[in-house]
C-alpha cells in the first residue's frame, strides 16, 4: 500500500477515458496529504489545476465536495471535469479552476496593515458564505488561502476538509486546530473555523516553540494566551482575546469585530475616534491650568 | 450492507527504529492481517541515527499488515496518526462496499462513471462515521525514544480526541514495548473509550531494546480476544 510515485513531467499529455479530453501537464502546484496537484492546460487551451489521488474513491469524494461549495462568488476553485486515464501517475483525477495568487504566509510580510485587515475580512466573508450552507472549512491555514495582491481578492484551495456541521474533522494541522489547544472538540462547526482564523493570525505573527508538541492541551492554551498578549498587534489584540473568551462564535460576528479594528494607515472614515478627542481635550485643559497657575504665581492675574 | 457486528480493527505502531528482540514483526503483521486486522506504521525520523534499515522494516510491516506507512518528524505524529487511521478505515470500508457492488451489480466502484462514484463514497463516509473502531496503539519505548516520549504521549491523546467525535463506538488500548523488567510488552491501557493520560505519563519510560514483533502479536491477541468476547455475548447492537 505504500506508494512512492515520481510526479509526471511537464509536457506529458493525460487523456481522459470518459470525456475524451486531453490535458497537458505544466508543472507541480503542490503535494497534499492524499495526492498531487498539477498545473494543466486542456486541449482547447483552458488552464486548470489537476488533482491526482491514489484511489478513485478519494477523487470522487473531493469532487463531490467541490460541487457542494460551487457557485458564483464561491471562495473555492470551480470544478471543471472528473475523469480517469491509462497513464500511471494519473489514473484517477479531477480538474478544477487554476487559482492565481500567493499563499497567505508568503504574501503576509509585504502587506500593509490596512491590506492585512482587508485580507482578514475577505477570509471571514468567504467562511461566512460557506457556513451559510451548513459546512465548515476545517482546514483554514495560511497555505490554503491564496491572496491576489493586485486586487486584494482572497480564494481558498483544497476543499478536502469541508465537512457538514457536527461531523468529525477529517484532516487537521495542529497549529491551526482549536482542539489541539484545548479550545473546542475536533468537530466541524462555525466556531472551529473561527478558532482556526485566530490561530492562523497568531502563526503569521509569531513562531511556536518546539516544545509545543510535548505539552498537554491546557498548557498549549496558556501558551496561546501569552502569545496573543505579547506578540499580537495591539489594535488586533482585543479581537483575538474575545475569540479566546468565546465571545465570538461565528463568522459574521468575527467579521464585525475585525471591521472595527483601527489600523494605522487606514484612510479616515466619517466618525472620529473618541479616545483621541478625549486625549486632546485633557492635554488642552492641562496646558490651560498650568498657564493659569504660572500666571497666578507671577502675579499677572 | 455491513454485517451487524461490523467493527474495524487496527494496530498502529509508532517506532523510531529496527526491531531487535523476538519474532519477525513483518510476519507478525501478516498474521494479524490474515485475521482482518490492518497494521499501520509511523516511523519517527531520529536525530543522527541513519535508520535506513528501520524505514525499510517499517514499510515492510505496513505492506504485510495491509496498512500505510509514513516516516515523519516527531511534531507530525499527531496529524499523521489521524490521517492514516482515517484513510485505512476508508480503504477497508471501500473494499467492503466494492464487494457488495460486485455481488449486486457485477461492477466495482472503478467501473462506474466518475461522477457516480461520489455517491458510493458518501456511503463509505457515512459508514466510517458510524462503524465501531477497535484500535491498539503500540508505542516503542526503547532507550532511543527517551526525548520523544512526551510528544508521542500527547499524539496518542490527540488521536483519541479525533476519533471520539465520530458517532460510532471507539475502543483504544495502548501497549508499550519493551515493558518493565523482563517483559517484552506491557499493556499500559486496556481497551477503553478514553485515553488514560495519567497511566501513559506513569508507564511510558524509555528503556532497553525494540521487540516490535512481540508487540504486534500482543496487540493482535488483544483485538481478537475482544472479537471472541463479543461473539459470546451475542451480536452487537444493530448497525446504523
Amino acid at each position: 500500500m505504500t506508494v512512492s510515485t515520481r510526479p509526471l513531467a511537464p509536457g506529458t499529455w493525460v487523456v481522459g477515458k470518459w470525456t475524451h479530453r486531453r490535458w497537458r501537464i505544466r508543472g507541480v502546484l503542490g503535494t497534499g496529504a492524499n495526492g498531487i496537484v498539477y498545473a494543466v492546460e486542456r486541449d482547447d487551451g483552458l488552464p486548470g489545476a489537476m488533482k491526482v489521488c491514489e484511489t478513485a474513491g478519494q477523487v470522487a469524494f473531493e469532487w463531490s465536495l467541490l460541487n457542494l461549495v460551487r457557485g458564483p462568488g464561491s471562495p473555492f476553485p470551480a470544478p471543471q471535469q472528473i475523469d480517469d486515464s491509462d497513464r500511471p501517475g494519473a489514473r484517477y483525477f479531477y480538474v478544477m479552476e487554476r487559482i492565481s495568487g500567493r499563499p497567505l504566509d508568503k504574501a503576509w510580510p509585504a502587506l500593509a496593515p490596512a491590506a492585512r485587515k482587508e485580507v482578514m475580512l475577505r477570509i471571514v466573508e468567504g467562511l461566512a458564505a460557506l457556513h451559510a450552507t451548513g459546512h465548515a472549512f476545517c482546514d483554514v491555514k495560511p497555505q490554503n488561502v491564496l491572496v491576489q495582491e493586485a486586487t486584494g481578492q482572497v480564494r481558498f484551495v483544497d476543499p478536502g476538509g469541508v465537512t457538514p456541521f457536527g461531523k468529525a474533522v477529517r484532516q487537521f494541522t495542529p497549529t491551526t486546530d482549536g482542539a489541539f489547544f484545548g479550545l473546542c472538540d475536533r468537530r466541524a462547526s462555525a466556531l472551529y473555523d473561527v478558532f482556526a482564523v485566530m490561530l492562523m493570525a497568531v502563526s503569521l505573527e509569531a513562531q511556536w516553540p518546539a516544545t509545543l508538541y510535548d505539552l498537554p492541551p491546557e498548557r498549549r492554551r496558556e501558551l496561546l494566551g501569552r502569545m496573543v498578549a505579547d506578540k499580537m498587534d495591539g489594535a488586533w489584540r482585543p479581537v483575538w482575546n474575545r475569540v479566546l473568551r468565546r465571545e465570538i462564535g461565528d463568522a459574521p460576528s468575527l467579521r464585525a469585530a475585525i471591521a472595527a479594528v483601527r489600523v494605522k494607515d487606514e484612510p479616515k472614515t466619517g466618525h472620529r475616534d473618541w479616545t483621541a478627542t478625549f486625549m486632546w481635550a485633557s492635554l488642552a485643559s492641562a496646558v490651560v491650568s498650568t498657564a493659569c497657575a504660572w500666571a497666578l504665581y507671577l502675579g499677572l492675574l | 450492507m455491513l454485517s451487524r457486528e461490523a467493527t474495524i480493527r487496527q494496530i498502529l505502531v509508532i517506532t523510531d527504529g529496527c526491531s531487535n528482540i523476538g519474532p519477525d514483526p513483518v510476519e507478525a503483521a501478516r498474521r494479524a492481517h490474515r485475521h482482518g486486522i490492518v497494521v499501520n506504521v509511523i516511523g519517527i525520523v531520529g536525530r543522527g541515527d541513519a535508520g535506513e534499515q528501520g524505514y525499510n522494516e517499517a514499510h515492510s510491516i505496513a505492506d504485510a499488515g495491509g496498512g500505510l506507512c509514513r516516516i515523519v518528524q516527531p511534531t507530525d505524529i499527531s496529524a499523521t496518526a489521524q490521517m492514516m487511521t482515517h484513510q485505512t478505515m476508508q480503504m477497508t470500508l471501500q473494499q467492503v462496499v466494492n464487494q457488495e457492488l460486485l455481488a449486486v451489480m457485477g461492477k466495482s466502484t472503478e467501473d462506474l462513471p466518475p461522477a457516480e462514484r461520489a455517491r458510493v463514497m458518501q456511503v463509505v463516509e457515512k459508514l466510517e462515521d458510524e462503524v465501531a473502531l477497535d484500535l491498539a496503539v503500540c508505542l516503542d519505548t526503547s532507550a532511543s525514544m527517551r526525548d520523544k516520549i512526551p510528544t508521542v504521549r500527547e499524539a496518542v491523546r490527540d488521536l483519541a480526541l479525533s476519533l471520539k467525535v465520530r458517532s460510532g463506538p471507539l475502543a483504544v488500548a495502548v501497549l508499550a514495548f519493551p515493558g518493565k523488567g523482563e517483559e517484552a510488552t506491557r499493556l499500559v491501557q486496556p481497551f477503553s473509550s478514553e485515553v488514560n493520560v495519567a497511566a501513559l505519563e506513569a508507564e511510558l519510560v524509555a528503556r532497553g531494546g525494540t521487540p516490535t514483533g512481540p508487540a504486534i502479536d500482543h496487540a493482535a491477541d488483544l483485538l481478537l480476544s475482544r472479537v471472541r468476547a463479543a461473539e459470546e455475548d451475542g451480536p452487537r447492537r444493530e448497525f446504523g
